[in-house]
């Protein structure tokens, strides 16, 4: 098995401490950092999805196979040039105004993580002012907008509202999800598209960007 | 006539194991609570805190566990329905989903039409014991006015004790305030149990705004509490069943120190609604025999180490669709809820795909279902005339019961069912081989179609809209 074969693996299999070790060794032996990360790590969650969406996989298998992974990445990334940053892969996200629930969002924010989005993560409770400051000081093309309760999803709207008043609604794309949330929700509320789960929400944003 | 036994997973010492590890985290790592006003209620109280961590001490849960009443009277508008909280197996309406569904138009965003007829299905229902909060969340209506419209629907369309809804403070004086409007006496809260109001801790170990908000506000006007902390095993709460009724019982016993704290005496039913996780989604998991479980440790922490009026969330499926599973998974959901003490059941009347719909026909179905359960709970009677043994030598080997006297007398109080067919085949055939649901389709609209017009009479009515248009103002 090649390095790059093993990295995968001991991503797909979760292993953290395996990932880092390698992924050093690796970047010690003068490895190009590119090549790690898309022969290596991001193949291991290659594999991880396939069998996610097959039910063969559960989610704490997933997101052990993604903190893996960013145990990898955090070794290479400081070593990539600017041109191998894509700085359309940034993906801002946060839970809306109003409502504390960060469970769904967390997993979205490490399924983004693990296929190669630079994900900038507001938390909770963030108000339509702070999603909008983040889309201008990160230059963002993907907005994720995440609520739980009936009463907080209808702050989407009140969000996108904001959004579209600066100027900045043809800029993003803006998705939504949670366990009210519907298509027509979202259809009504303004938004691009909704993802019923964190796979869902990474292979939207996906095609958004291509 | 009652069961002999109930369903149990904990030795009475486990009990006091799960008591001290509550007061260990309560002690060590303690309850966030996002609200000024909670952690001010506590710090003024002695509590030690920490920013917004409130650590509580035994003292203050003894306390609060001395003034919290054991069972309670709920006033219902009209009287006969009034009801007492910590006996008996109460339902209340569902709680939270978005969707409504029929077998004529499907599955739908509900509208606040769909939630006056939930309304309209319980008061006209012999089972169904509160009415108000929940059961559909209209999508047709403004955000802001929701709690006002879905109060006036519930006051308009029944009279039976009623259920609020969790919002911001002014929004829960406004709810209060038009059930004082409905009972025609200003001030009658202070002094009677008339609303009640379902709240959720924010899993693990955390309280919301809203929230806090609401326990706040029902506390000072001396209503019911209904505090179900809704934590998924492996997700929110820790993945053994055990350590998520652990958790369960640290956030109930946290809120009802605060609840105690605001109003001592306030009536504070100790609800468990949690379940295992769903792990191949991170969601939680209905139709799981696991969830039961859980909730039925901490049953017997409310009803025998705290001596609280119990509820438990019972009767819920995965399903999508009124079929074998939902069928199966409601039954095995609302029996072990019963069978483990719980006093009250929320989630039993048409639930399906883990609470996100409300289906009609199913709500019809569950009322059966309701029925049986509590033909159960009944057990059967054990005195001397029910041993029979007159009868049986009066009958001896040749003769027939079906036309004993004893029989005769007695036959009606056997259970029989209410929607489901116990008919013979050739005559189910012979009326189209009808599907369950297809009859609970119809019942449903008969109901509907029989509800009166209005339970309010025309200066209360006029009274209510007043205060709803003054209301929507600001």
């Amino acid at each position: 098995m090649s390095d790059f074969d093993q990295l995968a693996d001991y991503v797909f299999k979760g292993n953290a401490a395996a990932v880092k070790d390698l992924t050093q060794k690796m970047v010690d032996a003068g490895g190009n950092p590119m090549e790690i990360i898309s022969k290596g790590l991001l193949i291991g969650m290659d594999i991880v999805t396939p069998k996610f969406k097959a039910g063969e996989m559960y989610v704490p298998e997933v997101m052990m196979s993604a903190k893996a992974l960013s145990e990898g990445m955090n070794i290479v990334k400081p070593l990539l040039t600017g041109a191998d940053i894509a700085v359309s892969k940034t993906i801002i996200i946060g839970t809306v105004a109003g409502d504390l629930h960060d469970i769904g969002k967390n997993l979205v924010v490490m399924i983004m993580e693990s296929g190669g989005f630079n994900v900038v993560d507001l938390g909770v409770d963030v108000s339509p002012e702070k999603f909008v400051a983040a889309i201008k000081e990160h230059n963002a093309k993907i907005v994720g907008l995440s609520a739980l309760l009936t009463t907080t999803m209808l702050n989407m709207k009140v969000t996108i509202d904001l959004i579209k008043k600066e100027g900045l609604r043809d800029e993003v794309k803006i998705l939504v999800g949670g366990a009210p949330v519907s298509k027509s929700f979202a259809d009504e509320v303004g938004a691009d598209g909704y993802c019923a789960d964190a796979m869902a929400a990474k292979e939207m944003a996906t095609m958004y960007l291509n | 006539m009652a069961l002999k036994s109930r369903l149990e997973v904990l030795t009475k010492d486990d009990l006091l194991r799960v008591h001290e590890a509550t007061l260990k985290i309560l002690r060590e790592t303690g309850v966030v609570f996002h609200s000024e006003e909670a952690v001010e209620i506590f710090k003024k109280n002695g509590a030690r805190v920490e920013n917004k961590t409130v650590f509580i001490s035994r003292e203050m849960v003894d306390q609060a566990l001395a003034t919290a009443p054991r069972t309670f009277r709920m006033r219902a508008r009209n009287e006969k329905y009034s009801i007492t909280v910590g006996e008996g197996f109460l339902i209340q309406p569902n709680v939270g989903p978005v969707y409504i569904q029929d077998l004529d138009r499907g599955r739908r965003e509900a509208t606040l039409e769909d939630y006056a007829n939930i309304q309209k299905l319980c008061q006209a229902s012999d089972v169904v014991d509160l009415v108000g909060t929940i059961p559909v969340d209209p999508s047709d209506v403004n955000s802001n006015d929701k709690y006002l419209l879905m109060m006036y629907e519930a006051l308009k369309n029944t009279e039976k004790p009623i259920i609020g809804f969790c919002a911001n403070t002014q929004q829960v004086r406004e709810q209060l305030d038009m059930v004082e409007i409905a009972l025609g006496q200003p001030g009658f809260l202070l002094e009677n149990h008339c609303t009640a109001v379902l709240v959720n801790s924010l899993s693990p170990l955390a309280y919301a705004p809203d929230t806090l908000e609401t326990m706040i506000e029902y506390a000072k006007r001396n209503q019911v509490i209904l505090l179900a902390p809704c934590i998924m095993a492996g997700v929110s709460g820790p993945i053994s069943l055990l350590g998520t009724a652990v958790l369960q019982n640290t956030e109930t016993i946290a809120g009802l120190v605060l609840v105690q704290l605001v109003n001592p005496g306030t009536p504070l039913v100790y609800a468990t609604a949690s379940t295992s996780g769903y792990m191949k989604e991170a969601t939680y998991a209905a139709g799981s025999p696991e969830a039961m479980l859980i909730n039925t440790a901490s049953l017997q922490m409310g009803l025998d180490f705290y001596h609280l009026p119990v509820r438990t969330m019972s009767g819920i499926t995965h399903s999508k669709t009124v079929d074998c599973q939902a069928g199966y998974e409601t039954m095995q959901s609302l029996l072990m809820g019963m069978m483990s003490g719980a006093q009250m059941s929320v989630q039993s009347l048409g639930v399906l795909d883990a609470i996100m719909t409300t289906s009609y026909e199913k709500f019809v179905i569950d009322e059966e279902l309701i029925r049986r359960v509590r033909r159960i709970s009944q057990g059967i009677d054990t005195s001397d005339e029910a041993l029979s043994v007159d009868v049986i030598q009066e009958v001896g080997h040749t003769g027939t019961y079906l036309s004993h006297m004893s029989t005769f007398e007695k036959f009606r109080s056997l259970w029989t069912p209410t929607v489901s067919d116990w008919g013979n085949y050739s005559d189910w055939k012979g009326s189209g081989s009808e599907d369950v649901v297809i009859r609970a389709n119809r019942r449903y609209k008969q109901i509907l179609q029989n509800a009166p017009e209005s339970l309010l009479d025309t200066a209360i009515d006029k009274a209510l809209l007043n205060f709803i248009e003054k209301a929507k103002v600001h």
